[in-house]
């Protein structure tokens, strides 16, 4: 677990703010988020679609669509990289170098016009400057970490040769290519058969634990978040609602949405209802006067509707709810 | 892939035996005589039967077109009725002429085409996407011949730029054959340009938007190599297609264009032939012209494979 010291963070997002182009102009789809990842650290974030995880993750490496997206404060550091003023050439440089990353799609992330290994080897080659040979080598011993059998010859295949799970371990290992001191994973079990799922995150929670590696792991599944996240972000409607250390999370939520969160999980070995939460997110151009929560919220006041709700940090934990201290909130288990 | 090659190859014979019934039939159902043309304006009764024994028109139209498949088959396309010269030598002959005019011309097309496509798939919804579009669309709109005819009477006659037509043979002379073929390229190549630029541009706008060009990005390769490498190979197969057809365009553009250009190539025979009622000439032309097409389209088949291993499978 991460100690929250200066200096110590691989990943340093403070108040990062992106907004979307709608009809009527621009909408933050992310506000004012901020969070630091450090060094070995697994940081689960977690929200329903919509919530602006995957936004968040887009553009600390500057994936988003530039015409239709942009960010509109915040600074996102790595290490003491700032990235949101990089150039592109400088961005290249982090990009699969420093960090890498998996998409939720591993049915499509891959090309499919040029075989796994080659895929591999170009970001090696690329990064490294390797020769081709080396670089190749580098694919197959990687390919065979992340399990694939018999690597040498399924380095020569193409993505339509491997199956889903297959496909997510060759884009952890184009992920890994280059030792990132980071790893973002975009849902990387979401598209996956269940018994697929379990596999894939021990081989990420086994590959971080043998390096220096931090994992930012974005997930609308707490099922996936409690089994290798050190600290969990929940994301509301656009902004971190809550966040703190996965155990204290999963005990004693601080957030009346992380409660109704863990409420839906459906636990079958439990007497409990399940619950779940009424309503849906908002979209991101609805204007809200104070708790973007607050009209989902069973625990709301006429507070709460007042004004808008800064995070906030008491008793040691952050959240982004007026109502923290007084209310004991339902955990999970 | 070998199977795939020979599945392909079939198919073309089957497509070639067809086209040569279908031509067979077409010039023997069209009115006129042939053997009338064949024996001259002054030929009198006798004369025209005696020319028609002599070219075997008299014979029933099955034994003609057996006789014509055989000779085929030892690529022996018949003789002219007129003068009795060998069809095949007279398409070789020229054939270099037609050749260097379809090169120069596919060579306009893809340097306005791809830079211009790709350009405009890059920076879709900008100014100069739109001013992109609207030269594309003009260049689909406008026939051969018309911008064939304006680029004559701007380039050549009002700023005296270029010769206004003629021909001169590559190896005669490479830069007088360059230069007497640039404005016949361009009339053609810009008409199959903006065709293709309107393709490129929508097959690689879709695929920049796919989930694996962003991790090429997400790899760091830098936009040049994403587009290059990543977007280009997957966005050529429909790309491909089109070139296929418009290489079929282009041969029947030279008839129009050897015209305007007075190049002597295959296309300015035909026309001749036509106007001669040279049978065995009319029907090599349409089967020589029917057989690059399907063989250009066997290699783009081909060129399937290479793109998206899928296809070998």
């Amino acid at each position: 677990m991460s100690i929250d010291l200066p200096g110590q963070h691989v990943l340093d997002i403070s108040h990062l703010t992106v907004e979307f182009r709608t009809g009527s102009g621009w909408s933050p789809a992310v506000r004012d988020l901020s969070l630091t990842i450090g060094r070995n650290e697994v940081f689960g974030l977690v929200g329903e679609s919509g919530s602006g995880k995957s936004v968040s993750a887009m553009s600390i490496l500057g994936l988003l669509p530039r015409r239709s997206t942009r960010i509109s404060g915040g600074h996102v550091r790595l290490g003491k990289t700032d990235l949101l003023g990089a150039t592109s050439k400088q961005l290249d440089q982090v990009r699969g170098s420093r960090v890498g990353m998996i998409f939720q799609e591993p049915m499509t992330s891959l090309n499919p016009a040029y075989t796994i290994g080659e895929q591999i080897a170009e970001s090696v080659r690329r990064h490294r400057g390797a020769t081709r040979r080396d670089a190749w080598d580098r694919a197959v011993s990687l390919l065979s970490r992340v399990g694939i059998p018999t690597a040498a010859r399924n380095a020569e295949r193409y993505p339509h040769h491997f199956s889903g799970g297959m496909r997510q371990r060759a884009m952890i290992a184009m992920a890994l290519a280059c030792e990132p001191e980071l790893l973002i994973a975009d849902e990387p079990t979401t598209a996956l058969d269940v018994t697929v799922q379990a596999l894939i995150l021990d081989l990420i929670a086994e590959l971080q634990a043998e390096s220096d590696m931090s994992v930012l792991l974005i997930t609308h599944d707490l099922a996936v978040v409690s089994e290798v996240a050190d600290r969990v972000g929940v994301m509301y409607a656009g902004e971190l609602v809550e966040l703190a250390p996965t155990a204290d999370v999963f005990n004693a939520p601080q957030h009346p949405y992380t409660s109704g969160l863990l409420s839906s999980i459906l636990a079958l070995d439990s007497t409990r209802e399940f619950a779940g939460i009424p309503g849906s997110v908002p979209s991101v151009d609805r204007e809200f006067p104070g708790c973007r929560f607050a009209d989902r919220c069973d625990f709301a006041t006429d507070a709460c509707t007042e004004g808008p709700v800064a995070l906030r940090r008491s008793a040691g934990r952050t959240h982004r709810c007026l109502r923290a201290d007084e209310l004991v909130l339902e955990g999970a288990r | 892939m070998l199977t795939f090659a020979a599945r392909r190859l079939g198919i073309l014979l089957i497509t070639l035996v067809l086209v040569t019934v279908i031509g067979f039939l077409l010039i023997h159902i069209t009115p006129g005589d042939p053997a009338v043309a064949a024996a001259g304006p002054d030929a009198d009764q006798a004369t025209i039967a005696a020319t028609r024994t002599e070219l075997g028109l008299d014979r029933p139209l099955i034994v003609q077109f057996w006789e014509y498949m055989t000779g085929l088959v030892r690529l022996d396309f018949g003789t002219s009725f007129d003068g009795g010269r060998p069809v095949l030598d007279a398409i070789t002959d020229r054939l270099p002429a037609t050749l260097s005019l379809v090169v120069a011309s596919l060579l306009v097309a893809l340097l306005i085409s791809i830079p211009l496509g790709v350009g405009t798939a890059v920076h879709r919804g900008t100014i100069w996407d739109r001013i992109g579009v609207l030269l594309a669309s003009l260049g689909v709109a406008l026939p051969d011949f018309f911008v064939g005819l304006v680029l004559v009477l701007v380039l050549a006659l009002q700023l005296g730029m270029f010769d206004a037509t003629g021909y001169v043979p590559l190896f005669d002379d490479p830069i007088q054959w360059a230069y007497l073929l640039v404005l016949p390229a361009l009339t053609l190549g810009t008409t199959v340009a903006a065709e293709l630029t309107r393709h490129i541009r929508a097959s690689v706008s879709d695929v920049l938007e796919l989930d694996y060009v962003r991790t090429a990005r997400a790899k760091g390769l830098g936009s040049t190599r994403v587009i290059l490498k990543h977007a280009s190979r997957n966005a050529a197969m429909p790309v491909v297609t089109v070139f296929g057809n418009q290489i079929a365009r282009l041969l029947g553009g030279t008839v129009i264009v050897e015209q305007i250009f007075s190049i002597p190539g295959i296309g300015q025979l035909l026309v001749q032939s036509v106007f001669t009622r040279d049978i065995p000439m009319v029907l090599g032309i349409g089967i020589f012209i029917a057989m690059i097409v399907l063989l250009v389209n066997v290699l783009i088949d081909l060129s399937y494979g290479w793109l998206n291993p899928k296809v070998r499978a």
